[in-house]
């Protein structure tokens, strides 16, 4: 039998530059998932070829894809704003420029 | 690459959902093909224009412009620890810009022309939504 901690959810909306899953609304999602399955089928939804490199945000908050929501402290409504990190600049990829 | 494939690529690219531009604070003038105009707000910060130029989409990269709010090309560009904001004075646009993979500035400055486009056509971070979420990112993380 499971806990009441067990069963409770977030709802979460993915949002990304190639489109919002899911289109409408929220996914309810157990508190003790990991956040990276919501971003898989996001990804598979939105039809997004590779996310290497990418990020995950909540209120401007980066979080870690492969814990859990509660482990990233979040509860209720999350929205998740995903895309790829900042590449370096020219000073970093070619000290002279 | 022809005009046409140019900017069916471009369109399918530049229409973003109205809940991430209020996610991002992002307001877009235009995303009418060849121009994605795109203003980034955040309360506490100077706003920042950013216009790319996708005519050639993308056989090459965009050409970004940096403006502020009411579309005047700025002289001094915010400072963010990566340096993708280059305060310096481009060889070829004569103004400040965005020195990163991915913006045709960066690309055909003489210290990047080892660089090319082409490794990077394609891939992760580098159509039109992400390589504005990197120059967005980067202004997230420069003075305000």
């Amino acid at each position: 039998m499971e806990t009441a901690a067990a069963v409770r959810t977030v709802e979460v909306q993915v949002v990304t530059t190639s489109g919002v899953y899911p289109a409408h609304g929220t996914d309810k999602e157990p508190i003790n998932h990991s956040v990276m399955k919501a971003l898989e089928k996001a990804q598979k939804e939105l039809d997004i070829a590779d996310t290497t490199n990418w990020i995950a945000t909540v209120g401007g908050t980066e979080i870690d894809p492969a814990k859990t929501y509660a482990e990233n402290h979040l509860s209720g409504q999350v929205k998740i704003d995903w895309g790829p990190r900042e590449g370096g600049g020219g000073k970093e990829v070619w000290p002279s420029a | 690459m022809h005009k046409a494939a140019c900017k069916a690529l471009f369109d399918r690219q530049a229409g973003f959902a109205p809940a991430l531009l209020v996610e991002r604070g992002w307001e877009v003038f235009t995303s009418e093909f060849p121009t994605l105009d795109v203003l980034f707000t955040s309360a506490g910060r100077v706003p920042l224009r950013v216009k790319m130029g996708c005519a050639d989409w993308n056989e090459l990269p965009p050409s970004i412009g940096l403006l502020d709010r009411d579309g005047n090309y700025l002289l001094a560009v915010p400072r963010d620890p990566a340096g993708i904001f280059n305060p310096s004075v481009h060889p070829s646009v004569g103004r400040p810009f965005i020195c990163m993979r991915g913006s045709l500035e960066y690309h055909i400055h003489p210290s990047h022309v080892n660089d090319p486009w082409e490794q990077l056509r394609g891939k992760s971070g580098y159509d039109l939504g992400g390589i504005l979420t990197q120059v967005w990112r980067a202004w997230k993380k420069a003075q305000p």
